[in-house]
């Protein structure tokens, strides 16, 4: 009798402490995994509560979740605009003051911050931070952003800043994932290729044919996932420097407008309807956003080659498109010969005669294998 | 006498007349010297609409020879889509004649997709 209830008593606390393990376990996605499971040793001046890149990767999603805010501890310049964790905010550690508001209201969010690398302290010191404000789920991706982009299939998110200055230095090419009618019609980065990422596999012989030429993606904003599985794809295709413009174009408003200077006069060429070609080809060097390039060929022909800033409109397919053109810029159409691009010059002036500013290139536009091109004029 | 009058009279008439009928003829040439540019968007608009395969054949600039649409040209009032010509003026024709003429099969510039 005595045996039987010990016996009972000791199935009681092995069910007791099954369910104890079983809850600890079932909960264990929301907490830190443990530190013996981290592949370094944490020092002593380290946060209390570190995860690895895959607690975090977990946690990386677009939309950001609500219950979620990764923060980069680093300084916003240079460092988190030149390439950030995707979805996470900027909250400096020597501003941290200055950031709490950017901080969500409730105090039970899990926060991982993160910076550096295993030698940088600001992800450990903001962490220290955030928790005497009261967040009880705060945790340090200790290994920080380069442990980020080691993983195969990583890429970094940047801001409009580094864009801008990417493109004046003319050695990026900024990709436009968001549908072409009516995003990219009605407003776009100046200068950025419009690969709508639903067009993805039929329009990727537009980027770049060099693998390591940068590229970057952008949609419409935190919330839009395009620019992110465009970015995916074009890593998959064995692009090996793409990056994620997550603020995309509201962002980009924001910090320069809809229309940064890009304003100009064209030129008319000897034959009606015509672009002085020594204009059009420094347009095309200088400013190619000020006008709305638009090629005329058939899309398999466009896809083998095609001028930078163009966008391809087939004649065939004009007509039903008339009515979408924008009309804040001048139109050039371009095609080989001048035929197609000469007729859909003649398609507007009688489909649209209210778009004044349209133009066509008489004369030849010959792409060679090494993927430049020349204009040649009409004898 | 009466009858030598008579005869030149007629001869007169004739020649008159032969005039005339050549003007006309040379009236209805139709010359290269369009827009073709713009031949090729009023081909486009007011030709392939009606030669749609269905209502009559297909055609493009090198169906023809310069001199087959020259005759063309000349004798449109017997083509199936007579209507449409109708309805379009002289420059318009020209142009198109143009753009058919200068990318005609024996042209130095048969039409291509381009």
């Amino acid at each position: 009798m005595k045996n039987f209830k010990f016996s009972q008593r000791m199935n009681a606390i092995v069910v007791i402490a099954g369910l104890l393990l079983g809850l600890l376990l079932g909960n264990a996605p929301l907490y830190a995994k443990s530190q013996s499971d981290l592949t370094f040793e944490p020092e002593d001046w380290m946060f209390h509560s570190l995860v690895d890149v895959e607690e975090v990767a977990r946690h990386v999603q677009i939309p950001v979740a609500d219950d979620v805010m990764i923060i980069d501890a680093r300084p916003y310049k240079p460092k988190y605009i030149k390439g950030h964790i995707p979805g996470a905010v900027s909250i400096p550690n020597t501003t941290f003051e200055d950031g709490v508001e950017r901080l969500p209201e409730d105090k039970d969010t899990l926060l991982i911050f993160y910076c550096g690398g295993l030698k940088c302290k600001l992800s450990h010191k903001a962490a220290r931070k955030a928790e005497k404000l009261g967040y009880s789920n705060v945790r340090v991706f200790a290994e920080g952003f380069p442990r980020w982009m080691e993983v195969s299939g990583h890429y970094a998110s940047v801001s409009a800043e580094y864009v801008a200055a990417r493109m004046a230095e003319n050695d990026v090419v900024v990709v436009d994932a968001r549908p072409y009618k009516p995003k990219y019609v009605k407003g776009h980065i100046p200068g950025a290729l419009s690969v709508p990422d639903t067009q993805f596999d039929s329009l990727s012989a537009k980027l770049p044919r060099k693998k390591d030429f940068p590229l970057i993606f952008y949609c419409g904003g935190l919330e839009c996932r395009l620019s992110h599985k465009s970015a995916k794809a074009a890593i998959e295709l064995g692009y090996t420097d793409v990056k994620v413009f997550s603020g995309g174009y509201p962002e980009w408003k924001a910090a320069y407008g809809d229309d940064p200077d890009t304003t100009i006069m064209v030129e008319a060429g000897e034959v009606e309807g015509s672009i002085d070609i020594a204009q059009f080809q420094d347009i095309l060097e200088n400013k190619p956003e000020s006008i709305y390039l638009i090629d005329v060929r058939d899309a398999d022909e466009f896809a083998e080659n095609s001028l930078e800033n163009s966008i391809n409109i087939p004649v065939d397919d004009l007509e039903k498109q008339v009515e979408d053109l924008p009309d804040d810029k001048p139109i050039v159409f371009v095609c080989p010969t001048g035929a197609r691009s000469g007729e859909s010059f003649y398609m507007l002036q009688d489909l649209r005669p209210s778009l004044k500013e349209v133009y066509y290139l008489e004369g030849g536009l010959v792409f060679t294998e090494d993927g430049t091109y020349e204009i040649k004029p009409t004898e | 006498m009466a009858r030598k009058k008579r005869f030149w009279s007629v001869v007169c008439i004739v020649f008159f007349v032969a005039c005339s009928f050549g003007a006309a003829l040379a009236g209805s040439e139709f010359s290269n010297d369009g827009n073709g540019r713009k031949g090729k968007y009023l081909y486009r608009k007011n030709c392939r609409t009606c030669h749609d395969g269905s209502s009559a054949a297909e055609i493009s600039p090198n169906t023809k020879t310069q001199a087959q649409w020259q005759r063309t040209f000349n004798t449109y009032e017997r083509l199936e889509c007579a209507e449409e010509w109708q309805k379009m003026d002289q420059g318009d024709l020209t142009d198109i004649f143009t753009y058919l003429y200068d990318h005609a099969y024996d042209s130095p510039q048969p039409a291509t997709c381009g």
